[in-house]
């Protein structure tokens, strides 16, 4: 009978060093979060308004403009007080989501500026943080209180290009798709680390360039898949809906705001 | 009835804020255990109906103004620990947004208007309902309790201001703070209130739980259907309408400015002096003091802060109600 060789026969403890997950747990979170998130843009609108989505675009961006133009506080605070009254239609899961990434983006700006601040620019710097704060939040609530499918309806009825609309849409769908992809990937590198690898950050690089391969995949066979159900790379938008009593009040809010900018430009 | 800071000596400031903290407490602890997904608004539009209800002043005889304060409304939708929640969060709001009663004296004004009047009202509404057998009869019970509400936190506030003379003294005898003794506040604060600001609670109360049995009785009886847009509807006609409390001229008995204190006793009488402890001192400016928008008309303004203290309000406890989920799932 053969003999075993002596270092297969010899004692074996193996006893790995122990390895920290933080960055690995991390990542699986944030695309964990990424994905629900993904999950609710695709399905019915997150919140509770129903106005036209091309409305409030429009309405956005015109909100944005004269925020970014105008240098009164005191517009800034109708543009805030007109912020709130839209949210206290919102359920409470949406006003929180609002609140914190304006917040977010707002504390950044503030950190950024805070140098100037104390150089003796404390006004100016608070009132790009404002800006910032306002901008932010009207952004998020108007994605979060329209679906994607909404959204590409609501570009198309715009007059945005075709091809623009192409990319957004399937940018939107990738998102979701690749992230499904990169957690499994994460979760297969988690399963088979053992201990503290010092390869691990290498095994990062393989996710990302195998995500990028799957990605060309996967966007090749999608368009291929897209052309065979007739897609001519025309978008339809949907039957117009004629505006309603929500599109009007709309209008008039940002009406008001027009005026309200033009009669503090001085303050 | 907004107490202004300088009004009140530090020591009745404390005093009525210590007598707050177990309240709120208290208070916070039961809204939280029996808090549902469809209370959180409710709780904001309460406050929000307290807000504005503040808003519109009404003439009282001796050239001041009242107004209702609409906490006995909100106890009867809600219940009067939800009410306390409710109406001290509206105060907050008026004192640290639009400078409208004092922020020292916030504890002070609490217990008048958020304590007084939703635990009187509430208690004199329930007593007459399990008596009265009609339905207009129940209604009657309701404005009667906002009647006496309101009349009972006026004669607390009214012994607030007139304890001042007898407790805050400088060293020549003269009086710290509120110059006005129980003799001359007593009448001055629950007269106008008896005459005026008690019937205006009361219709107030009566016709907005009638508006709001028919809209939306889910919000009045358990059950029934809530119909929060019409709700968030009569919230926007008040906001709308309320510059109509700018048309009253003068302010309340007790929310003079230093200047007007002096001749507020009215028929020729002036004081000598204004109190030493009403000086301007270092107090917190408002953003917006008095309802008022640096560059837009005084009633713009007004029915801006209207709106935007209203959000504030609905926006503030819808986060509180999900602040609350969340920590249930936790």
């Amino acid at each position: 009978m053969p003999e075993l060789p002596g270092w297969l026969a010899g004692d074996q403890r193996y006893e790995p060093r122990r390895g920290r997950d933080a960055f690995l747990d991390r990542s699986i979170l944030a695309f964990l979060a990424l994905l629900a998130r993904g999950g609710a843009l695709g399905g019915a609108p997150a919140g509770r308004v129903r106005t036209d989505p091309a409305a409030k675009v429009v309405a956005a961006v015109v909100v944005l403009l004269l925020v970014s133009l105008s240098r009164s506080t005191v517009f800034l605070a109708i543009v805030g007080s007109g912020l709130l009254a839209f949210l206290a239609g919102q359920d409470g899961k949406l006003i929180a989501g609002v609140l914190k990434a304006a917040a977010a983006a707002a504390l950044f700006t503030l950190a950024v500026l805070l140098p100037s601040a104390l150089l003796g620019r404390g006004p100016a710097a608070a009132m790009i943080t404002a800006k910032v704060f306002l901008s932010v939040a009207w952004v998020r609530l108007v994605a979060a209180s329209t679906g994607w499918a909404a959204m590409t309806d609501a570009f198309k009825r715009l007059g945005a290009p075709d091809l623009f609309i192409l990319v957004f849409d399937l940018a939107l769908k990738y998102i979701l798709l690749l992230g499904e992809f990169a957690l499994t990937l994460l979760y297969a590198l988690k399963l088979r680390s053992v201990g503290r690898s010092p390869g691990r950050t290498g095994s990062l690089g393989g996710i990302a360039g195998t995500m990028f391969l799957t990605s060309k995949e996967m966007a090749e066979e999608l368009y291929d898949a897209m052309v065979c159900r007739g897609f001519t790379g025309d978008y339809r938008p949907l039957p117009r809906r004629p505006p309603g009593l929500r599109e009007a009040a709309l209008g008039g809010a940002v009406g008001l705001l027009v005026a309200a900018f033009f009669l503090t430009r001085r303050g | 009835m907004h107490i202004p800071d300088h009004y009140l000596s530090p020591a009745t400031c404390a005093a009525m804020g210590a007598v707050m903290v177990p309240v709120w407490s208290v208070s916070l602890r039961k809204v939280r255990a029996g808090l549902t997904r469809s209370s959180a608004p409710m709780l904001g539009i309460g406050a929000a109906f307290s807000f504005l209800i503040m808003l519109f002043n009404v003439p009282a005889p001796g050239g001041t103004t009242v107004h209702a304060a609409g906490g006995t409304l909100v106890a009867a939708l809600l219940g009067p620990w939800a009410a306390c929640l409710a109406v001290s969060v509206a105060l907050l709001v008026q004192a640290l947004l639009f400078g409208d009663g004092g922020i020292l004296a916030f504890g002070a004004n609490c217990f008048n208007m958020a304590c007084v009047i939703p635990f009187v009202g509430y208690f004199v509404y329930r007593f007459l309902q399990d008596r009265c057998r009609s339905e207009r009869a129940r209604l009657f019970g309701l404005g009667l309790g906002a009647y006496l509400a309101i009349n009972l936190a006026a004669l607390c506030a009214a012994i607030e201001f007139g304890i001042q003379p007898a407790i805050a003294r400088d060293l020549a005898g003269q009086p710290l703070y509120c110059p006005y003794p129980l003799a001359l506040a007593i009448p001055g604060m629950v007269l106008p209130h008896l005459l005026v600001a008690g019937f205006v609670e009361g219709c107030f109360t009566v016709s907005a739980f009638a508006f709001i049995r028919r809209v939306s009785p889910g919000s009045v009886h358990p059950g029934g259907t809530t119909r929060i847009p019409a709700l968030y509807g009569l919230l926007a006609a008040l906001a709308g309408l309320c510059p109509l409390g700018l048309l009253a001229t003068g302010s309340g008995w007790g929310e003079w400015g230093v200047g007007g204190i002096r001749t507020a006793l009215g028929s020729g009488r002036s004081l000598a002096s204004v109190p030493s402890g009403m000086l301007p001192g270092p107090v917190l400016k408002a953003p917006w003091q008095d309802y008022a928008v640096l560059g837009l008309p005084g009633w713009v303004g007004y029915v801006w802060s209207a709106f935007a203290g209203a959000a504030c309000l609905l926006v503030a406890f819808k986060l509180f109600g999900r602040l609350k989920r969340a920590g249930t799932r936790a």
